[in-house]
């Protein structure tokens, strides 16, 4: 008789995880203009629920794609490396957590 | 950054920008223009405001001017802009002289506002993409930013 494995369900990487939930969150929220709504999106919900594995995987897509990650990198890191004079201004928000992420090795 | 005038694109790219604006916002008429680059430097409060250098909302890392209360309520909103001398008024009407926004609500939160142009005509920043100009408030109304509510002004600076 012919055997063959059962095949289990193949389980998603944390990087193929991200992937799925970063561009539904970014198709769900492109003409969101409330910051609320944005970071109450489902999908970003699930990446912050990711913890600090998501950490990694958020900045290199802030580096490369941009985005308003900065609210689920304070709240999954627990720190803030913005100075508050800097408040809105997405730019020098960015460039303050990509290098965070260098200091820190996650990018 | 918004200029308020049309985007020298092709027509194929222009074409494909105004699908993907027509198929979030279905009320917008034939006549609304694509008026800038899709950017993150500002969203529709800081273009309210004349301001495209920040993002305005009051939740982290966003501004929010420190007179307003960090908080996403219709009050909140109106104190942020009573900063920049907008008082509430009774509605969009041009008047000449008078520089007007309005602040819409979704689900009784504030979610988007526009500004009036000189020609009567309104202009948003459509979240993380463009800015357009549109000919009623009410056309960008609907599913993703509700209803255009609470109208503000002041005389022109």
């Amino acid at each position: 008789m012919a055997t063959q494995a059962a095949r289990l369900p193949q389980q998603e990487s944390d990087e193929e995880r991200f992937a799925h939930l970063a561009d539904r969150w970014r198709k769900e929220t492109k003409f969101v203009s409330s910051s609320t709504e944005q970071v109450l999106n489902g999908a970003y919900q699930q990446i912050i629920g990711m913890g600090r594995s998501a950490l990694p995987l958020i900045l290199r897509s802030l580096n490369s794609q941009g985005g308003h990650w900065f609210w689920a990198l304070k709240h999954i890191s627990g720190e803030d490396p913005l100075s508050p004079e800097d408040a809105g201004n997405y730019e020098k928000s960015r460039e303050a957590w990509l290098a965070w992420g260098q200091e820190h090795h996650y990018l | 950054m918004g200029t308020g005038t049309p985007l020298p694109l092709s027509l194929a790219e222009m074409a494909r920008i105004r699908s993907e604006i027509k198929a979030g916002f279905p009320g917008l008429a034939a006549t609304f223009q694509v008026t800038s680059e899709e950017t993150r430097d500002y969203n529709c409060i800081g273009w309210a405001a004349g301001d495209t250098s920040r993002w305005w909302w009051p939740l982290y890392p966003s501004y929010w001017p420190s007179e307003a209360a960090h908080e996403a309520t219709l009050e909140a909103f109106v104190a942020a802009f009573a900063t920049l001398g907008y008082a509430p008024c009774a509605d969009g009407n041009l008047e000449e002289g008078v520089e007007k926004v309005v602040i819409y609500l979704r689900q009784g939160v504030p979610s988007h506002m526009a500004r009036q142009l000189a020609s009567g005509a309104w202009t948003s920043k459509l979240g993380d993409a463009w800015d357009i100009g549109h000919l009623l408030p009410t056309e960008v109304g609907g599913r993703i930013y509700g209803d255009a509510v609470q109208y503000l002004s002041r005389q022109q600076i």
